[in-house]
Order: C-alpha cells, then structure tokens, then sequence
C-alpha cells in the first residue's frame, strides 16, 4: 500500500453535479475522487503545468511501447524502430484523460500527479533531463509505480485502465484520424509497427469449409 | 395505451418487439441510443471512430458524440463491454449464435450432470427451448460459418489435441467445431477480393471478410439493409418490426424511438402500467401506458431501472449473480501469418462442457494491443498480483507492454489469440447496485457493478484453469514461437442473470415465462433474464430464444393469443418481402 499523508483539499467543495456522464477512463477518476486516499494527488493536480502533464503522458507512451525517443532513452529501454511517442497520441491521450472527468479540473494533471508522485516513492533522490519525474524513471522504476498502482486500492481502476488504453492509442489509428473528415491524414505508426494492411470494405481471405461442411446436422 | 412498451431496442428487445408486431399487437420500443437507421454512413472501419471508450459511436452514452458518455461507476479495474443504440451490443458482436450448454438446465441427465452450477439452473429443460432456438436461427439466419486462416490453423490445433469435430449445433461432449453464426455465408466476390471495385453488392454478398466486426457491419457496399452480412437486431430483427404490416398477414409496424432513456416503470403497486422517459435532445420528460412492459435495456440498466422506479425486492435478487464469463485470453505468436486481421472475429470454436469454451479471435491492431496489455496480473518477470493463474508452460503470464508488446505486435496478423469464457457461477456478490458514491445523473442514480475477482467459486477458477491449459496446449501443438497468457481482470464482453430466472422464488426475480415474480405484466427480455451464464457458450442467441418464448408467453396470457412457435414456419430477416418494403417504405423513424 502507498501511505500518503491525507490533507485536506478541495474535493468536497467541488461541484458535485458535475458527476455526469462519464466514460471509461472516467471510472478510475471516479474511485480516485471519492477515495480519501486520492485527495492529495487532487491537490497536486492543481500545481502541474501543461508542460509536466506532456512530458508525464510521454513517458507513459515510452513505458509501454518503447522506440528511440528521448524518453525511452530516459528509461533505459529504447527500439530502433518508432514507438508511443512516435505515434503522435500524447494530444489525444490528454483530451481523453480530461473529457472522461468533466467533474474534475483536470484529469490528465491528476494522472500525471500520481505518476509523478510515486516516482518520488520509487526513487526519492531523482534526477533526469524532464521536469516530470516519471519521465525519469528508468524502465524497471516505471514498473514499481505500476505495481504500486495496482497495490493501491483508490489506483486499481487507474492502472489496470491506462496501460491498455495507451497500448490501444499506439496501435490504433488515433495518431492520424481527423474527427472533423472521419478519415485518416497518413499512416499510423501502430499500423507500421504491426504491419497491419490497413481498413478494408473486404479482404481475399476465404479458405472455404472445414470438411465442406456448409450446414450443421 | 400501447399493448407493449419494449425498453431496448439491443439483441434481445428487438426480438420481442418484432414477434408481437407480427401478431399485430401495436408496440412501442424505446431505444436510449442512436438509432443507427443509415448504417453505412453511420459507421466505418476506423478504431478511433467506433472503439474509443470515451467518443466512439459505440460507446454507452447518447446519440449527441459531442455529450460525454453515460456515468457507471465500477470500483475497479474492469472493463464493461456494452453500447447504446439500436441493435445494442450486436452492433459490434461477432455474431456467434452457439446454443447452451445442456447441462445449465433442469432435467440434465447426462454423465457429467454434477458439473455445472446446480444451485442455479434454468428451471425448465434444455428440450423446452429447442424449437425457439430454432426459430430464431431461421430468422437471423444463423449459418455455419466459413474459415479464415485463423480457423483452418486453430482446427488443426484442435485436432492435435485429440478433440473430435461437433456436426450438430446441440453440445453433446469436449469438440471443436465451425462457429455457427449470424453472418451470411459469402457469396460472389465476397471473401475473394480486397478490389473495393469487386465487393460491392450484388458482385459480393454475405461476409465480405474485411476484419471489421467489431467496427459494426456495413458490408458488402450498396446492399438493402437487410442484407448486411452480419445479422445484429439493427439489419434483423428491427427492420422486421418496422415492416411487420407488409410480411405477416397480421402484422403491425412497431413505433421505434430513439435518444429515449427510460427512467421510470410505474405501476398501480401490482402490475406495471407506464413507462417514462427522458428524450435526449430537448430533456423533456413523456409517459405512456401499456398492457404490457419488457424491459430489456441489458445486464446493467435493467436492474438500474428496477431500482430506480422503487419496484419490489424482497429476496434481494435484483441486480445479482452477476456472470460474466471469467474471460482469459491466451495468445501465440506464429512463425507464419494466421490472418488475425482479416475475416470474421472468430468463426471456430471448442467446447468443453461443464468447463467452458475457447474461441480463436480476431481483431484490428489497436483493440489487440489494448487487450495484452489489460491485465490483472502484473508484469512479466517484474511481479504478480496474487491472482490465481499458472502458465501452463506459457512464457509470460501479465501484462504485455513494453518491448514485449513490441515484439508480440511486430506482426499482428500472427498472433493467434484464444479468448477463454468460464462456465462460471452464479454469485450473490457479484452485482449491479445503485452507487452511492455518485450523485444522480439526468437519469437517476447511476449503476455500480461489482465482481470480487479474488473471491469467484472454487469451481468457477478450476474452470478457467482448466481452459487456459488447453489454450497453451493447443498452441504449442502448433508450434507457437512464445504464448502469454494474458490473466485479465474482469473483462466483461458476455454479461448475464442480474434479473435471472429461476426454480426458486428465494433466488430469482423471474418465473419461468420470465415475468417479475413481484411485479404482473412486467417481463425481461435482455441476458440479465438468464437463469446462469447457459454454461460458457455466447449468449446473443439464447437470449433470442427465450425472448421469443417470453413474447409468446406475452400473446397468450394477456393478448388471448395461440402460440406459434412448431405450428408456423419463420419468416427470414433476408426475405424479399422485406428488403422490398424498406426499399419502398424506409425504416420509419
């Protein structure tokens, strides 16, 4: 378990109404909000710059899909070939985290506070070329703040959540997708990674029928 | 005063909705959704469109995108699989229509009987709802589905482990077999050409073979919408309802209304009278009466309305044994390509009965990557989380990130993936709830779900083990390069009996014509209304099956009806008379 001292914070004078219509990433801002334990990472959220919060995501999107970024090499762990942060998902990776939690002021300050934060418990006398602590983590360091996330009962949603949904930003098409067209400006870096062939309407596929089997009996 | 209100238009709401509308009851179905009604521009194949959690069109939440999606608030790490709109979750299902296990019913008499959850069967035999099955398998159409290379590898390495081929679509014993699903067999160019100039309708139909099930299905291009090839309500089941007065003799068109959240059933304190709703664009608030209401808005929503519209709870079942399948995933990387990109989600399947199944499973590379790296068991080589969850001669059990992700998704379209579905337990525990954390939304207070990952049945957990042996069993036999089993916290794509029916009034909320044993005139219709999690199998079709007996029920009891189920022969979804009347009438609304 991660031991914080409580403090208080604004959390109960937040606007509660604003509890609305949320989504998925939103379930983990939910525990994290009403956990008591959560509140002073709500506090931090309030002194992360927009610089921090980049430089945090960033090291995220290293931490689980490495490429020859300064982040990866930051972390210890580095490919040749892109990764996360090649994949240009941070931008998303931010709007998503704060639309998911209209009730807080920002959730992506809030995810980059607690990643922030136990980095410090990680490793108390850091240093590196970011602000962001986490983002000079090596990479086993960045592992102990997952498994410090998912040993915490407020951080469960949260890390069992954001990695999968980083790994999913990477290999989507996310990177490329214009919202606005509902088409794609390029090629997606997870596409290239995963050598996948791209969308199709259809695809020569068809192997036919197991025994030519077309019909139960 | 409608005869019915249906409250969902998803897989097993519009079921109910187009079998009264052929008896020509005149029925109002209430969809909180969007209502999808133009399906090739309302989706494409991108990730980011259709599966963002937050913004995609299949998300849960309402037809405006620019409005956040729906509050669920779920204490853990978990992810709840289910959208809004017409068609429900069929939108992006796989369409894999397997019937239940035999065993999950009353009246099993076979060798392995003391294999399932006894405390907890439908409480009829498995024979009863043979010839709804039927039905509803002539309706869809459910077809015995083509390979892919996926499937032509994963029946070999069926075969490696000694498994015999199923040739019926009853689960007799352990086999492997092709999906039988609710996607039309390919005909034409269809499964043969990537040339978008070869692959339109009528050149191509049936599955087209593109990888996009989980995108939703528009193919082939430029054919009726009754004649997509994947069969979700929204190309099935709804347009027959929106055009019952043309095919059946009897028949009426239902009243189909989406962007309606139903907040409220009201009752006269014993029968249910009236529903009432929020529309989603102006907020205003309308009720309307009924003979009587289905509720079928899904595992989570249905007991929300329950419970939000005060009704009875005097065994507390409402909400509870909540199952969902205790899903795994165990994935290999091929030294060849298996196609996991390409052709239907999964068109082959094992069966072990008593124990669950195993699916081989294809997917767009982001869903693939998100799913390696969504688990409960830590880290590779780093750490575990205590779950329960051995190897089984895999390399790696936990999450894949890193450049252990890297590597496994260097290549997507080699990775065979297994995903494993528990024949779990029914559990008091595991539940959807009222949260008291969160202050209401415009709809009432807002669901909680809960499953207790570390405290499932000591049957439920051997069950998964037993399965995800046999995944790395039958990799190996085919020469996987690495296995990972994946260990996933809930990962709830198969959701079931949070209203279930049961033998026991103690621990059920419906009799066995899945009327509210508390309330009169008030039915379910969704996977809640299952007595279990029908042994592992996919439940889009038993659903269907026993909407279809629930709406004949309906007929009969308060409508002075015949049953039709054995005495008349089912009209398709694809029938001429259909496609004809939505290319002259539309869809409606």
């Amino acid at each position: 378990m991660v031991h914080l001292p409580l403090a208080d914070t604004q959390l109960d004078s937040m606007p509660r109404r604003r509890f609305l219509r949320v989504g998925l990433l939103t379930t983990a801002a939910c525990a994290l909000a009403n956990a008591p334990l959560a509140r002073p990472w709500l506090t931090m959220a309030h002194a992360v710059t927009s610089d921090a919060i980049h430089e945090t995501l960033q090291g995220l999107l290293a931490f689980i899909v490495p490429g020859p970024d300064a982040y990866s090499h930051a972390q210890g762990v580095t490919t040749s070939d892109p990764g996360g942060v090649d994949a240009n998902v941070a931008e998303v990776l931010i709007a998503t985290l704060d639309l998911s939690a209209p009730f807080l002021p920002s959730f992506s300050g809030v995810v980059a506070a607690i990643l922030n934060d136990l980095a410090h418990q990680v490793h108390p006398a850091l240093a590196g070329p970011f602000q962001a602590p986490f983002a000079n983590l090596t990479y086993p360091e960045k592992v102990a703040v997952l498994q410090l996330m998912d040993a915490t009962e407020a951080l469960q949603a949260l890390g069992g959540i954001l990695p999968a949904f980083v790994a999913y930003l990477c290999y989507s098409d996310a990177g490329t997708f214009d919202p606005a067209t509902r088409t794609l400006t390029g090629t997606p870096v997870g596409w290239s990674l995963a050598r996948y062939s791209g969308v199709s309407d259809g695809r020569d596929e068809l192997q036919g029928y197991f025994h030519n089997r077309r019909h139960a009996d | 005063m409608r005869d019915v209100i249906v409250v969902g238009a998803g897989g097993g709401g519009a079921v109910v909705a187009k079998e009264l509308a052929a008896r020509g009851l005149d029925v109002l179905v209430l969809e909180a959704g969007p209502r999808f009604a133009d399906v090739e521009q309302d989706w494409n194949h991108f990730e980011s469109d259709a599966n963002h959690p937050f913004m995609g069109y299949f998300r849960f939440g309402p037809a405006d995108r620019a409005q956040p999606a729906w509050v669920r608030d779920i204490p853990q790490s978990m992810l709840f699989v289910q959208l809004a709109g017409v068609g429900g979750s069929t939108n992006h299902y796989q369409g894999n229509s397997p019937r239940a296990v035999p065993g999950a019913f009353s009246g099993y008499a076979g060798a392995d009987r003391q294999a399932y959850d006894l405390d907890h069967l439908f409480p009829f035999p498995y024979r009863v709802l043979i010839p709804y099955y039927e039905w509803v398998e002539a309706t869809l159409p459910v077809q015995t589905a083509p390979m892919g290379k996926k499937e032509a590898v994963f029946f070999q390495g069926a075969q490696r482990l000694g498994l015999p081929l199923q040739r019926g679509k009853d689960i007799t014993q352990a086999a492997f077999r092709p999906q039988e699903n609710a996607i039309l067999q390919p005909q034409g160019t269809a499964g043969k050409t990537s040339d978008p100039h070869k692959i339109r309708f009528p050149a191509a139909q049936g599955c087209t073979f593109c990888g996009h099930c989980s995108q939703g299905c528009f193919e082939p291009l430029g054919a009726p919408i009754n004649l997509k090839a994947k069969r979700s309500t929204s190309v099935s089941y709804i347009p027959m309802a929106l055009t019952a007065d043309r095919w059946s003799t009897e028949g009426k068109a239902i009243t189909l209304v989406a962007d309606a959240f139903a907040t409220r059933v009201n009752t006269d304190g014993v029968s249910a009278r009236s529903v009432t709703w929020r529309v989603g664009a102006t907020g205003e608030m309308l009720t309307e009466e009924a003979v009587v209401i289905v509720l079928a808005c899904g595992t989570v929503e249905t007991p929300r309305l329950w419970l939000n519209s005060g009704l009875p709870n005097s065994n507390g079942w409402v909400g509870r044994g909540l199952t969902d399948h205790y899903v795994d995933v165990v994935t290999g990387v091929m030294p060849f390509d298996v196609g996991t990109t390409r052709g239907p989600g999964s068109n082959g399947r094992i069966d072990y009965p008593g124990y669950g199944m195993l699916e081989v499973v294809g997917d767009t590379p982001g869903l693939r990557a998100g799913l390696c790296a969504f688990s409960d068991a830590g880290v590779p080589g780093f750490y575990d989380n205590g779950l329960p969850g051995g190897a089984y001669g895999a390399d790696t059990v936990g999450r894949l990130i890193g450049n252990d992700l890297k590597e496994a998704m260097s290549h997507v379209d080699r990775l065979l993936n297994i995903d494993i579905f528990t024949d779990d337990d029914v559990e008091f525990q595991n539940k959807v709830s009222l949260s008291s954390n969160y202050p209401p939304d415009e709809h009432g207070p807002v669901p909680r779900i809960e499953i207790l990952q570390r405290k499932r049945s000591a049957r439920t957990v051997r069950n998964r083990e037993f399965l995800a042996q046999k995944a790395v069993e039958l990799l190996r036999a085919l020469g996987a390069k690495k296995v990972h089993r994946i260990n996933k916290p809930p990962f709830v794509i198969h959701s079931h009996s949070t209203m279930r029916l049961g033998l026991s009034a103690s621990d059920s909320v419906l009799d066995r014509t899945c009327e509210a044993r508390e309330v009169k005139r008030l039915f379910i219709a969704d996977n809640s209304a299952l007595a279990n999690g029908i042994g592992g199998p996919n439940p889009t079709l038993t659903t269907q099956a026993l909407a279809t007996r629930t709406a004949e029920k309906i007929f009969q009891q308060y409508f002075g009806g015949d049953a039709w189920i054995k005495k008349e022969s089912p009209v398709p979804s694809t029938d001429a008379a259909i496609t004809h009347a939505l290319a002259v009438h539309g869809t409606g609304t």
